[in-house]
């Protein structure tokens, strides 16, 4: 079972430790720049949630992800989530958890956590075409947009 | 100087702060610290800033302890490029008229590495008064 846990100071210290492979470093940023990322964020009053991936007892992995206005939406003119950041640790890759944990910030998303939304909006480095594979598995599709490098994939809700 | 706060639009440039390559263990990273700031919900952030630019950070935590209002210092850094100007004294005492007025308290309180005697004779000179020794720090403390 896949669950979402809270950032607090019991976990955190392990989750700035998860880290991915060295050849997939470019892919994603480090935890630790990303929870500052999601402070700076916090306190300028965007709406966003940072948690902590577990399978069963373990800690696996990171996601970060905000609701964007349609107005501010850089992807399209729709009100959306926006996935910024979603790691698997090294050590617990190839055991399915990306899909899983994918499929679970879906559905949580599909609760409207902070506020209405259309679409899920992410996206990836070209060269990584296992995250390529996962996400059209779960339904998201390339809008043709490239975004800092990173091809943009947009998935109805 | 001034203490603001850090958006998406200067954290960038807050992010380049360093403290001297000798000063590293005794103060965390701006980016742990944001971490921190992150991780504890109460405590509050500050960037420190002159006219023309960002020179450190801060980090408080209001709380109580033991009956009494307590606020602590966490964190304080001045980058390298900006360290013997007298930044930190100007800091230190900006951030004490702060706390006095965001957060009233009882005593506030900040630990120094005993090492780190340009920190420790600063925060004397301030005001705070030697505390008891933890594990690798020496507490401070000034009375309100």
């Amino acid at each position: 079972m896949i669950r979402f846990e809270e950032i607090t100071w019991d976990n955190a210290d392990a989750v700035m430790k998860l880290e991915v492979f060295d050849h997939q470093k470019d892919f994603v940023a480090p935890n630790t720049y990303s929870l500052a990322q999601a402070f700076v964020g916090l306190s300028s009053g965007n709406k966003l949630k940072a948690f902590a991936i577990y399978h069963d007892k373990d800690l696996v992995g990171f996601i970060l992800m905000f609701r964007d206005t349609g107005k501010s939406n850089e992807y399209g003119d729709d009100d959306a989530y926006d996935i910024m950041r979603f790691m698997i640790d090294k050590n617990h890759q190839n055991k399915g958890y990306g899909k899983m944990a994918m499929k679970h910030a879906i559905d949580y998303i599909k609760t409207q956590p902070m506020g209405s939304a259309e679409a899920i909006y992410l996206s990836f480095e070209p060269e990584n075409l296992i995250a390529k594979g996962l996400y059209e598995s779960l339904g998201f599709k390339e809008t043709g947009q490239i975004m800092h490098g990173e091809l943009v994939m947009r998935r109805s809700l | 100087m001034k203490l603001i706060e850090i958006t998406p639009d200067n954290h960038h440039e807050a992010r380049k702060i360093k403290v001297k390559e000798e000063q590293d263990h005794f103060v965390a990273s701006i980016q742990n610290t944001l971490c921190d700031a992150y991780i504890f919900k109460e405590s509050v952030f500050k960037l420190i800033s002159t006219e023309e630019r960002i020179v450190g950070y801060t980090l408080i935590y209001p709380h109580d302890h033991e009956g009494k209002k307590r606020v602590n210092i966490v964190r304080l850094a001045i980058d390298q490029k900006d360290q013997g100007k007298g930044y930190g004294k100007v800091a230190l005492k900006m951030i004490i008229d702060w706390i006095k007025k965001d957060y009233p308290c009882d005593v506030i309180r900040i630990s120094v590495e005993p090492e780190n005697i340009v920190a420790k004779t600063l925060y004397i000179k301030t005001g705070f008064i030697e505390g008891e020794i933890e594990g690798k720090e020496q507490a401070l403390y000034m009375e309100i």
